[in-house]
């Protein structure tokens, strides 16, 4: 009997639970912290963000970063160009996993292991910068937005988790559509990818979350500035605050200077500015990521 | 399944739209006006006969002063005379500078489709020869022969002598045309700016201390700031700002001591290592002092430049290098503050303090003629303008009664001092704040008037006197050494590599305490190892070889 109540007690302990609280509290204000300082330091005077004067709340209410942000007719270029870019590769990209998963779930294919071994290589090996830079220059596709947008239309990894979930959907179904005289288009279209929105759900948001994010192809594809995404806005500031004052001359100095520290505060706004649409839609799609974390564990 | 299949058409139509909408819109209207954009009215509206060229640069990165909005700029449309004059119809191609490297470095090493002429200064010697040994880039000697009418001589010639010297490869041929840069006061004397130790001038008169003029002053004084609370914060926070690991550091110099692994000194001709020059143990023990006095700020040796502005910006910092004439700090202190820059200080006895000195005359950047370019002529022309004296003055000065104004002794001092928004507003700057360092190098006759009417009294008497300081080493050696051979440059790079490493380590350990200096004999040791004495013998071979361009 004691040692029931003894067992009563640790299961329902008022103590543990406080401190189970407490560290759960620790770890959210942990990982809260940081995007509330970057939103604090946003509105704060140029001069306090500094001197490193902000930690808890806004000092010298300043607004001008945001506006000269607004004012900025390339920044909304770039907005604008984020969002072709994301949906025309989020698009793409589900319309090119499911065209490449739906022929390695049939299981008559000759050579489907040769075709999934195919396309696991460049899973692994890159031709590297030089080599690419070539092809999308000799496609055509160099300083035009094809050349974000062609190169990263087609992932592998999109492929396999889509195959995965396919294999999945039992093969009666399939058997059955094939009977009723379902052609593959209708068999695909009609039966298979209705049923299998939840995977597509989470490669779309993996897709948007990445292409959001990217900012390397059109670095290295893009240097017409009216075709940059968000991100490249974004690094434009943050590379040009980081500028090494010890190699100019002192002309050059001058000026640089007084750039980097108006770019000290800037860059804050910027971050909130560019990054706060992805935050708002993760609470919505959370349930399809831990499904995407799921799926991808499941290769065969 | 009917809305299925409606919304599967639907999804795959609008990417298809989307795709071909966006791209179709980037051939069009987006990306062709705005990446490359043609020379000026006349220009494009040039004769039959108008020679094309294709340039690549950086662009500006101005946020007020933009190329695009060049028509508004009286200097540019003199500029843009001076090309359509020569029947050159120019198509530029600009990248944004932070990327440019990037851009620049895939595009030179895939080799295909390049423009005529190519900002290439973000690609080091070893890049640049070796492409040039691959036939990418053309040897300009013979071009200039066959094609110049002469501008190019005069300039590489006469007025920047130097330029020949320090971009002939070992071979006797040129690659790259350069940024020239010279600065004379009253028209004649070069001017070399002075990098110096600059300390709280405000600080100084709020404890009612003397300037220091010597090093053991100047600790004193450092120390006074900080004992005293110099700030009124309430803490004993002032701090001198110092990197021990470069030798680039005035402090250094006060001991007499080479701004580098090597250095050259100017007077006789001689590469020099501060490892083996005499002031070096006690330069050490001087910062050893520092560091336990607190004085010096251990947390900010190798700091990046935005942690070195916070500390400025808190108003704690006592003591830091920069150029004589600097006007840019004091308006980043809270609270406000001035800075005085301090002579070279006596440290050593039998030691003449050195000073560390801008030179007057700079050569930098490269713009290349490819294997592409289809009218090498042209290129020369374009050039030919380059090194005019209208084009520099029109880059260094601008407009007369604009952007300069003549004194009575007829020296130039610049004018509208105004920031970057209310410059292009009024649209009187010099075209080189416009258009330098993108694809048209700047080629520079300025002046020390113009800067020192803009100093205040106390800098610009200390620019005065540091005009004919003696001795003086150099802040960017290597403008004085010849480009290397390849042997020469493989050398240097897998020296350098383990070198530079190894003395910044060394030399910071020993300010800071944690290496003896009874161990001084082991360290030369190993620093020979590396090839510190190979280092010295190849860079007198170039400066020998520099030396020896005419």
């Amino acid at each position: 009997m004691s040692a029931v109540v003894n067992n009563r007690i640790r299961q329902g302990s008022t103590a543990v639970d406080i401190l189970l609280y407490a560290i759960a509290l620790l770890v959210c204000i942990l990982t809260l912290y940081p995007f509330y300082l970057v939103i604090i330091m946003s509105i704060s005077s140029p001069m306090e963000v500094a001197a490193m004067n902000v930690f808890w709340f806004p000092k010298g209410f300043f607004l001008g970063s945001y506006e000269l942000i607004v004012k900025d007719t390339k920044m909304w270029w770039a907005y604008s160009n984020t969002i072709i870019y994301v949906v025309s590769g989020m698009l793409l990209n589900c319309l090119m996993s499911i065209l490449g998963a739906y022929p390695l779930t049939a299981r008559n294919l000759k050579g489907r292991k040769w075709v999934i071994a195919f396309l696991l290589i460049p899973m692994y090996f890159g031709g590297g910068i030089i080599p690419s830079y070539l092809l999308v220059n000799k496609l055509g596709l160099y300083n035009t937005m094809f050349a974000v947008i062609i190169p990263g239309a087609v992932s592998i990894w999109n492929i396999i988790l889509v195959r995965t979930y396919f294999a999945t959907i039992p093969e009666a179904i399939k058997e059955s559509a094939s009977v009723d005289g379902a052609s593959h288009w209708q068999l695909l279209f009609r039966i298979i990818v209705p049923v299998s929105k939840p995977i597509l759900a989470v490669i779309a948001i993996y897709t948007v979350v990445g292409i959001w994010n990217s900012w390397f192809d059109a670095l290295v594809y893009l240097p017409n500035e009216r075709l940059h995404p968000l991100q490249m806005y974004l690094y434009r500031v943050v590379v040009q605050q980081t500028v090494d004052l010890k190699m100019l001359t002192m002309e050059d100095a001058a000026r640089a200077s007084f750039t980097m520290l108006s770019n000290i505060q800037l860059k804050y706004a910027i971050i909130v500015f560019t990054t706060l649409p992805v935050i708002f839609t993760y609470p919505f799609f959370q349930k399809y990521f831990i499904k995407g974390a799921l799926l991808g564990s499941l290769k065969e | 399944m009917g809305n299925w299949k409606k919304s599967t058409l639907l999804s795959v139509t609008t990417a298809v739209l989307l795709v071909g909408g966006t791209a179709c819109s980037n051939n069009t209207n987006d990306a062709k006006p705005q990446q490359s954009a043609s020379s000026g009215g006349s220009a494009s509206s040039s004769s039959p006969q108008a020679s094309k060229l294709k340039l690549l640069g950086p662009a500006n990165g101005n946020k007020y002063i933009k190329f695009e909005e060049r028509d508004k700029y009286p200097a540019w449309k003199e500029i843009d005379q001076l090309f359509t004059g020569e029947g050159l119809q120019l198509d530029y191609e600009f990248v944004p500078p932070e990327q440019y490297d990037t851009v620049i470095k895939t595009r030179m090493a895939a080799g295909s489709s390049l423009p005529d002429i190519v900002n290439i200064s973000a690609l080091d010697n070893t890049t640049v020869l070796n492409l040039a040994k691959q036939g990418v880039l053309l040897d300009l000697n013979p071009l200039i022969e066959k094609y110049s009418n002469g501008n190019i001589k005069e300039m590489y010639g006469n007025e920047f002598s130097f330029a020949k010297q320090a971009t002939t490869t070992s071979d006797g041929k040129m690659y790259w045309f350069s940024n020239l840069h010279k600065k004379t006061y009253q028209e004649k004397d070069p001017a070399p700016v002075a990098l110096t130790m600059m300390l709280r001038k405000d600080w100084l008169d709020k404890l009612s201390l003397p300037a220091p003029t010597t090093a053991e002053e100047y600790r004193q004084t450092l120390k006074a700031m900080r004992d005293s609370d110099a700030n009124g914060n309430g803490q004993q926070d002032e701090v001198l700002v110092y990197n021990p690991g470069a030798f680039a550091s005035p402090i250094a110099q006060w001991f007499g001591l080479g701004t580098d692994i090597t250095a050259v000194d100017v007077e006789t001709q001689k590469i020099v290592s501060p490892w083996y020059q005499d002031g070096i143990k006690d330069y050490f023990l001087y910062l050893q002092q520092l560091v336990k006095e607190g004085v010096l700020d251990t947390s900010l040796i190798a700091a990046k430049d935005e942690q070195i502005q916070q500390k400025m910006t808190e108003n704690k910092v006592a003591s830091v290098k920069s150029y004589n004439m600097e006007g840019w700090l004091e308006p980043t202190i809270q609270g406000g503050g001035e800075f005085q820059p301090l002579m070279p200080l006596k440290a050593v006895d039998g030691i003449t303090p050195a000073a560390q000195l801008e030179p007057p005359f700079l050569v930098w950047a490269k713009y290349a003629i490819t294997k592409d370019a289809k009218d090498v002529e042209a290129a020369i022309k374009f050039f030919d303008v380059v090194y005019s004296r209208e084009y520099a003055d029109l880059m260094t000065w601008g407009i007369e009664g604009q952007s300069y104004k003549k004194e009575a002794n007829g020296v130039k001092v610049g004018i509208n001092k105004g920031t970057d928004e209310e410059l292009a507003k009024s649209g009187n700057v010099a075209a080189g704040r416009l258009i330098g360092d993108t694809v048209y190098p700047r080629v520079q006759f300025a002046n020390l008037e113009t800067e020192l009417a803009s100093a205040p009294q106390y800098k610009a008497d200390h620019e005065l006197n540091m005009l004919t300081y003696k001795p003086y080493f150099v802040n960017m050696n290597e403008i004085y050494l010849a480009i290397p051979d390849e042997d020469q440059l493989e050398a240097k790079t897998k020296i350098l590599t383990n070198l530079n490493t190894y003395s910044a380590e060394l030399a910071t350990k020993l300010a800071l305490g944690q290496k003896s200096l009874d161990d001084w004999d082991q360290y030369l040791e190993e620093l020979k190892k590396l090839g510190l004495d190979q280092l010295i013998e190849i860079d007198q071979q170039l400066l020998d070889r520099y030396n020896s361009i005419k």
